[in-house]
């Protein structure tokens, strides 16, 4: 199930990463330990954010998608 | 300067409407637009913010490698599709009639930029690409 933006960066945050604004460009940026990865980010905290790139973001940030998800 | 050739297959979404998905395999780095044309450049964005932030980390960005079952999928998407030119599918691509686009993005980014944290200027092409399922021509 797709999901909002700003109902991602919370979860992700819950699960223990970081999610910063950017200064410049259409992505946020999230970060888990030392590894980054872009979130699209187009229309703000409003953007739709697809299932395939929930679960890219978890392969990336060594996230479990069930549990972010469940966040959500 | 550093050259990064980047599969990247892009789609409708199947959850959002007026969506599309861009999956670069190469880094497996997902982003997604409102068009064909914007998760194109919305990938371009990504895959910049990635190499970037892993040279820095001196880590290698091609480490991030998708899973391979994504390459298997490139792999048919490429044998049972049609060769177009980029520029063509820029002019008009409707989600209605096409299931999957695959191309190979060539990233050229400058490593003294990135080093000296002056930012750094990426520039992209796409040689050709390969258009999945059409059912309907491209308008031209």
């Amino acid at each position: 199930m797709p999901t909002s933006l700003r109902a991602l960066k919370r979860a992700i945050e819950k699960q223990g990463g970081v999610v910063e604004e950017p200064r410049s460009g259409s992505h946020w940026k999230a970060r888990r330990g030392s590894v980054s990865y872009p979130i699209p980010a187009h229309n703000g905290l409003k953007t739709e954010i697809s299932d395939r790139y929930i679960a890219g973001a978890c392969r990336a940030l060594g996230l479990d998608e069930q549990a972010l998800k469940d966040e959500l | 300067m550093r050259v990064f050739n980047l599969w990247v297959v892009v789609r409708p979404a199947e959850d959002l409407a007026n969506q599309w998905v861009a999956h670069c395999l190469d880094l497996d780095v997902v982003t997604q637009g409102t068009s064909f044309g914007h998760a194109m450049e919305m990938a371009f964005e990504a895959v910049s913010m990635v190499v970037a932030d892993d040279i820095v980390a001196g880590r290698d960005p091609l480490s991030r490698r998708a899973p391979e079952k994504f390459w298997e999928e490139l792999h048919a998407i490429v044998i049972g599709s049609q060769a177009v030119r980029f520029e063509a599918l820029l002019k008009g691509v409707e989600k209605e009639y096409v299931k999957v686009i695959a191309g190979q993005m060539v990233l050229q980014i400058s490593l003294e930029q990135v080093d000296s944290g002056c930012g750094l200027h990426p520039s992209y092409t796409v040689p050709m690409a390969w258009k999945g399922a059409p059912t309907k021509p491209l308008a031209q």
